[in-house]
């Protein structure tokens, strides 16, 4: 009791004294479970600045529970990452998509200048799957970026080879691993699987189905907790002739099982996924509305019809204050708000929120990436192009000993 | 039923007569009352007087939660302009008596505004004000902070 009450006291000291050591002396008491607690709510940058502080403090961020923690903690903070590539340069930038963000962490611009992946027309991107990027092309030069920590890496060519490589990026929350699978977009062949980490190599992914993903122009994929989604060809022989079916295949990232899903019975579906409430959705080409088919059930192979009115009644999209097109880039993964936005000028990034529930819309333009003299310098000849990509958050996953 | 009072002192005998409905915010509170419904006293070691009477003010404010968009962000705004009165050693007072009087929602704000507050500190700040000692040698700490480059890096901040 008199020991409490010896410590009460010198909590008084601390509050009401400036002197250092008297405060030292109690705050060397916060527990470590709270440090973990308030570092997990920091922002990527200042979590590895810190490392510098001590080697318990280095320790603590850099362990495997921490990493995954920060991803799930920093999905809370989603952004709009947004990538511009000039003959010379790279700037990339991330806007927050929440309304009311704290403008004074949020946004800042990153130049590359070295140390970004380099960019090829005939290379492919990935979304942003919990803040990495895959980029990839049919050769199997396949690139894993994270812009947070300014890393990237090129992995192995797959072995054994694979003739015209598709690949896609995925991550499974509960190990919080990430990893790429590598499919052959030309005949069938085992896919091959590669977990993002030391001592790592391509390995064969047992007991797929036979199956060719569509991949006409890029694998478009979807990584929605811990599944990823891309739509696939299945042959079956019909007297003596093959036929194929069009389905929708899952891979379960942590298990490496696929599943073949039924394709909803519509002939509008295009090439374009969302994420609809943690739900895989289909979207189809309407022009009335969006209109898209929710996976509800993998195991029931469940589709349910969803339909919004347009943000802007009639189509094309023609923003009535700007002189923009809007074009559906995604949802918000959590205030479910629809993600329009504009390609087609660069000088600035323009962004429509619209929440149908509320039948909301709010517009955000941006003008700092770059700056006036930047846009200036780099003309439409010069600015190669812009990438956008929504529901972007922070990783620590370091890339660093991948190839280790 | 609420509106049986119970008084909480603080360690250093500072005592505070609150609604139970308000000290059942406390989980620590809520947990004795299950084991013995009859107190109505309860001393809190752990935590002093002026630490304490915060804690109660946000378990005021908190004590019904509506589900209403319009009471979030009302709720929302007044925990933003809360912990806007308060310095850093005053937060990491307030995390402690959070943490041993379990007020999760107080917990979960305190650790965000502790982490907003201190992400431009320096790792020299950050050691002051934590009462971190450096373990690092002079080599080691220049080789983390290699690693760490980009976390130093001054970002354009151009503005929005």
């Amino acid at each position: 009791m008199d020991r409490r009450e010896e410590e009460a006291e010198d909590k008084e000291i601390s509050i009401q004294s400036k002197e250092d050591e008297s405060c030292r002396k109690f705050l060397v008491m916060i527990p470590l479970d709270l440090i973990h607690e308030i570092l997990l709510r920091l922002p990527a940058k200042s979590v590895a600045k810190f490392r510098c502080v001590s080697k318990l403090w280095s320790s603590i961020t850099t362990r495997p529970d921490f990493i995954r923690s920060f991803v799930s903690q920093s999905s809370t903070r989603l952004c709009l990452f947004v990538c511009v590539n000039t003959r010379d340069e790279r700037l990339s930038c991330s806007i927050p998509q929440h309304e009311n963000s704290d403008r004074s962490s949020y946004p800042h611009v990153e130049r590359y200048r070295k140390n970004a992946p380099k960019f090829d027309y005939h290379q492919r991107y990935s979304e942003s799957v919990h803040g990495l990027i895959g980029l990839g092309d049919f050769c199997g030069n396949i690139v894993v970026w994270n812009p947070t920590m300014r890393q990237h890496v090129t992995l192995p060519k797959p072995e054994p080879r694979v003739p015209c490589v598709c690949s896609c990026l995925g991550y499974d929350p509960v190990e919080g691993k990430y990893k790429v699978l590598c499919i052959s977009g030309y005949r069938y062949q085992d896919p091959l699987v590669f977990t993002l980490g030391p001592q790592e190599s391509w390995r064969v992914a047992q007991n797929s189905p036979k199956h060719v993903p569509r991949c006409t122009w890029v694998l478009i994929s979807k990584c929605i907790n811990g599944n990823l989604y891309y739509e696939a060809s299945i042959p079956f022989g019909v007297n003596d002739s093959f036929e194929v079916e069009k389905v929708l295949m899952s891979f379960d990232v942590r298990y490496e099982k696929f599943n073949t899903i039924k394709k909803p019975a519509d002939d509008l579906l295009c090439e374009f996924f969302l994420d609809y409430e943690g739900k895989l959705a289909w979207v189809c080409a309407d022009v009335s509305c969006i209109r898209f088919w929710v996976l509800e059930d993998e195991e029931k192979q469940e589709w349910s019809l969803r339909k919004f009115l347009l943000p802007i009644p009639k189509f094309p999209l023609r923003d009535t204050i700007w002189e923009v097109s809007w074009e559906l880039r995604g949802i918000t993964h959590d205030t479910g708000e629809f993600i329009f936005t504009d390609e087609t000028t660069s000088e600035a990034i323009y962004v429509l929120y619209y929440d149908p529930k509320r039948n909301r819309v709010r517009r955000v333009k941006y003008e700092g990436i770059g700056g006036e003299e930047f846009w200036k310098l780099n003309d439409h000849y010069n600015v190669r192009e812009v990438r956008l990509f929504p529901n972007h958050s922070e990783s620590l996953m370091s890339l660093e000993d991948v190839l280790s | 039923m609420s509106s049986n009072k119970i008084v909480l002192t603080s360690s250093d005998g500072e005592s505070f007569e609150v609604e139970e409905v308000v000290a059942r915010k406390l989980q620590i509170v809520g947990h004795m009352l299950e084991d013995d419904c009859v107190i109505n006293e309860i001393p809190l070691q752990n935590v002093t007087g002026d630490i304490l009477s915060m804690v109660i003010e946000y378990c005021k404010t908190h004590v019904d939660e509506e589900e209403s968009e319009e009471a979030q962000t009302k709720l929302k705004t007044w925990d933003e302009e809360f912990m806007k009165k308060f310095d850093i050693k005053t937060l990491l007072q307030i995390i402690l008596a959070a943490n041993y009087l379990n007020v999760k929602g107080l917990l979960d704000l305190v650790s965000q505004t502790i982490a907003d507050t201190i992400k431009d500190y320096t790792p020299e700040q950050i050691r002051e004000v934590f009462g971190v000692e450096n373990d690092y040698t002079e080599e080691e700490e220049a080789e983390v902070r290699k690693e760490n480059a980009w976390a130093f890096d001054e970002a354009d901040t151009p503005k929005p």
